[in-house]
């Protein structure tokens, strides 16, 4: 109970932290891992919307991800659109994407629509693999630009991480709306029971749709963040099956359906996989996945509601 | 006469070769509380999920205040002012009593404030309020079936369909029900209630319908239905007859 009442303060204080973290730990690796946490907490965030909230598991999450990255960039490079404005084009490109895939895979339920979206990811993949005029397999680079604010590229990675940080916010912001909103209510309602919530008059496949388009949104945000950030976008790095398995283990791990759950995953997984890369290289390669693996079996077995469930008050 | 509220119009409808409902014809009165009964696989279930949108019917109609809502999916005729339970409870379990209640008021209102003043109101009504704060997975099953019946009364209906609400309850708890049921009615509230457990359901329903093999046998107030010759013979049995005989002997 004392964290309860301890909560609000140590949100602020953790908020502050995160705010002065660059001027303190000036280390690039470490500015680096920050940034990377923080981008793949907005993906997990993103992700737990759809997955958490309404219960409705995607695997395909990565080709929000790569409209988001491919639309700003190749808006950058074809007409010179600064990426900001990409980057709401690329929303809008993946919440029509979503809703077109989403209306027929909403039709199908549990692990059939887990399926359908491990296609839809597929599918996308190798149309991106093939389709030369957006560099085919050899990916895209983004030409290197002086530093500006409208540009959306920085020497420096204290400018990313500024912006990936106020992302995450505004994900998690949006997160706590939603979860106490009616539109929360209703997803949840969704999530528990289809026909239950049918028979109070919630429209499920409509809430879905939401669902899957808020998600989508966050997702692609995040994808021109990456984009901007690496310089380098390939079928490989942004529309890779593992990409959306990533997601949805890191809010697994922390605890679907809860706004924090998602955080909690993003900062023990990719710190686990960052430092296993940097310090074992090429040998370390598969080394966070097989963590990753062991991690997921223990927590199914002991803990299945999420590493938040620590903290959560007992009934 | 009170105005008809819910027709249904020669409605059948089929499983393959299986015909579960051919040809039912059924009204129910504004205000007034219809008893649906039936042997197992009567077709009652059916009946009630063509109704509520759950499955289409073959053929015919259902009529809900002048309106034709035979081929609106659930949520619509939700809307319509069709509120029902399920057979086999379906609460959402992991949310608490008041946030259960709480999903159904958010249908008249956007506002949190709001619903959540509306849910307090039906589960005080209900005598749930002790146990407003408790995840709804860890209720017994009659305080589920209320909590269903709750949830369904924060959408403000105008008819509440109740599907076997006594079935597993105990006699004290039949009778708390059935107290329910009539206070509910009284309300204004038209109540069309499926029912395996037929002493319960008599003494508060103004008319009862009898289905049997899909079809309906029998049709008019408690009374008379008890006494027609083809409902003793198709759903009470013998030992129903035997009961009636020596509480006259």
């Amino acid at each position: 109970m004392g964290f309860l009442r301890y909560k609000y303060y140590f949100i602020g204080a953790l908020v502050v932290f995160f705010l002065v973290f660059p001027v303190i730990f000036q280390k690039s690796f470490t500015q680096h891992m920050m940034i990377l946490i923080f981008m793949y907490a907005l993906l997990a965030m993103a992700w737990n919307i759809l997955g958490g909230y309404t219960g409705q598991v995607s695997l395909g999450h990565s080709v929000f991800f790569g409209i988001g990255a491919y639309t700003s960039t190749v808006l950058f490079m074809w007409y010179g659109i600064s990426p900001w404005i990409g980057m709401i084009a690329g929303i809008i490109a993946a919440v029509a994407v979503s809703l077109v895939v989403g209306y027929p895979c909403f039709r199908l339920k549990g692990h059939y629509f887990a399926i359908a979206t491990i296609c839809v990811g597929e599918i996308i993949h190798l149309i991106f693999l093939n389709w030369q005029a957006v560099g085919g397999a050899i990916g895209l680079f983004l030409p290197i630009v002086d530093d500006s604010f409208i540009q959306f590229q920085f020497k420096s990675k204290v400018p990313y991480y500024y912006i990936i940080f106020f992302m995450l916010l505004l994900s998690v912001v949006t997160t706590i709306w939603i979860e106490r909103s009616r539109l929360g209510f209703y997803l949840r309602g969704v999530k528990e029971d289809q026909d239950a919530a049918r028979s109070i008059g919630i429209r499920a496949t409509r809430y879905k749709m939401i669902a899957m388009a808020l998600s989508a949104a966050f997702t692609a945000m995040a994808g021109t963040f990456y984009a901007q950030y690496i310089l380098f976008i390939d079928p490989g790095s942004v529309l890779f099956m593992m990409l959306s398995i990533q997601m949805c283990l890191m809010a697994v791990l922390g605890g679907t359906g809860t706004v924090w759950g998602p955080l909690i995953g993003a900062f023990i997984l990719i710190p686990l996989s960052e430092v296993s890369r940097a310090h074992l290289g090429g040998a370390g390669q598969g080394l966070d996945l097989m963590v990753y693996g062991g991690l997921i079996m223990i927590m199914s077995a002991y803990k299945p509601s999420g590493l938040i469930s620590l903290f959560q008050k007992k009934e | 006469m009170k105005t008809e509220i819910l027709e249904v119009i020669n409605l059948t409808k089929r499983f393959g070769g299986l015909t579960a409902n051919g040809q039912v014809n059924l009204t129910a009165g504004e205000g007034e509380i219809l008893g649906l009964l039936g042997p197992n696989g009567a077709g009652k279930t059916t009946l009630f999920n063509c109704i509520a949108g759950y499955h289409r019917a073959d053929e015919g109609k259902v009529i809900f205040r002048g309106r034709d809502i035979t081929a609106l999916p659930p949520e619509e005729v939700c809307r319509c002012g069709i509120a029902r339970t399920f057979q086999l409870v379906k609460v959402f379990n992991s949310m608490t009593v008041l946030e259960n209640v709480m999903c159904g008021a958010f249908l008249h209102s956007y506002r949190v404030r709001t619903a959540r003043r509306k849910a307090r109101e039906v589960i005080d009504f209900l005598e749930l309020s002790d146990k407003m704060h408790i995840p709804a997975e860890n209720l017994t099953l009659p305080d589920k079936k209320r909590l269903e019946l709750g949830r369904a009364l924060a959408l403000d209906p105008k008819l509440i369909m109740l599907d076997e609400v006594m079935a597993g309850l105990t006699t004290g708890e039949i009778r708390k029900a059935v107290d329910i049921l009539s206070r509910i009615c009284d309300m204004g509230i038209t109540l069309v209630v499926v029912e395996h457990v037929m002493e319960a359901i008599m003494p508060i329903a103004h008319k009862v319908v009898v289905l049997d093999n899909g079809e309906k046998i029998a049709e008019g107030t408690p009374d008379v239905v008890s006494n027609d010759p083809r409902v003793i013979e198709a759903y009470l049995g013998e030992k129903y007859v035997a009961a009636r005989r020596q509480n006259q002997g």
